[in-house]
């Protein structure tokens, strides 16, 4: 390695900082143009934009940074929650169109709807007051048919003559 | 190379691992690190003065969130100067697009004594240039060899190329700025 060679590789360090010259190597900058003009391209570059650097401030950088992440997760969590809000759409869609296709058939109650229906999570806040003898009459209900869950004292349509049954019309209409 | 501040503080690597754990402070500590040298980086990549601030804040951001993609092989700053080197390009690439006048306002007068520094602008200007038509691979070992201090074998590992190869390619860049800054 030639001195000029030694001196290039170590000019970096030099114009860090973390290295100093030897007199030697000192008297060979002074003497040789080529490596002269090197390390004061060097020295330069090493100190480049000083000013500008200078008028940085990091804690500004940084708050600005922290805040678009933050807004970034607010934005990834949103959008899973709309995500989840559409695929619990999409199952209860299924649930009911697999409902129909079965009617008259046995109830929904196979392997399949049972993994289905435990998987939905659906808020609702009006069951949370009930104790489990009233959530439990409330499921009864619901697991029977239509006709059964009807008031004994509520006449069914076949029950009236034609004048209510006119009654009934408008007041639907109205 | 890892940067460190002091020897009591944690190294670059242990503040993404905290970051990674949720503690924010850990972002602001690294933030801190590399601001000035990712700024002297970027402006002497080519960025104008009024750019430089707000493409630090882009880095650190794109950073920080990939930072799965940072395995620790070259140094965290190394990295930070690869994503700023891409930004830097794509920026110049967008605007080439967008307007034919120049990007380069180095020559607003933020100075106090514009005569006293007419040299060391001189120089500067002549500086920005020369680096400005190097070829991009050329310009990052070069910088990253003078401005950051790092080895060739980090160097490569944070270009994606041979440490032999980033020593020709510094030797280049030291050659061809010598030409242009005469």
């Amino acid at each position: 390695m030639t001195r000029c060679e030694e001196l290039s590789d170590l000019m970096p360090e030099v114009a860090a900082g973390t290295l100093n010259w030897s007199e030697e190597q000192r008297l060979h900058l002074a003497a040789c143009a080529d490596c002269g003009q090197e390390w004061r391209l060097v020295s330069a570059t090493r100190h480049f934009g000083d000013d500008l650097v200078a008028s940085l401030d990091p804690s500004s950088i940084s708050a600005a940074v922290l805040v678009r992440l933050a807004q970034d997760r607010r934005s990834a969590r949103s959008r899973r929650n709309w995500l989840g809000g559409l695929a619990i759409a999409a199952s209860i869609s299924v649930l009911i169109w697999t409902g129909a296709g079965s009617r008259g058939h046995a109830p929904l109650t196979g392997p399949a709807t049972t993994q289905v229906a435990s998987q939905l999570t659906l808020p609702m806040a009006e069951l949370d007051s009930l104790d489990t003898t009233q959530l439990q009459s409330v499921l009864e209900g619901l697991d029977q048919p239509l006709g059964a869950v009807a008031s004994p004292t509520v006449p069914s349509l076949g029950d009236l003559n034609d004048l209510e049954l006119e009654r009934v019309l408008r007041s639907l209409e109205a | 190379m890892t940067t460190r501040t002091r020897p009591d503080l944690p190294d670059d690597t242990a503040l993404v691992q905290t970051y990674r754990a949720g503690d924010e402070r850990s972002a602001t500590e690294l933030v801190g690190r590399h601001t000035a040298a990712l700024g002297r980086f970027l402006y002497s990549s080519g960025a104008g003065r009024s750019d430089v601030e707000d493409l630090v804040q882009e880095t650190f951001y794109r950073a920080f969130r990939r930072l799965d993609s940072w395995r620790g092989e070259a140094a965290f700053r190394s990295w930070l100067f690869t994503i700023g080197g891409n930004l830097l390009k794509d920026e110049h690439r967008k605007r080439r697009g967008r307007t034919m006048l120049s990007i380069d306002d180095r020559d607003v007068p933020d100075r106090a004594d514009p005569a006293s520094t007419l040299a060391a602008d001189e120089t500067e200007n002549r500086l920005q240039e020369g680096l400005k038509i190097l070829p991009r691979l050329q310009r990052e070992v070069f910088l990253m060899r003078v401005q950051l201090g790092s080895e060739y074998a980090e160097i490569a590992r944070a270009l994606g190329t041979t440490p032999g190869a980033a020593r020709v390619h510094y030797h280049h860049a030291v050659k061809r700025l010598k030409e242009m800054i005469k």
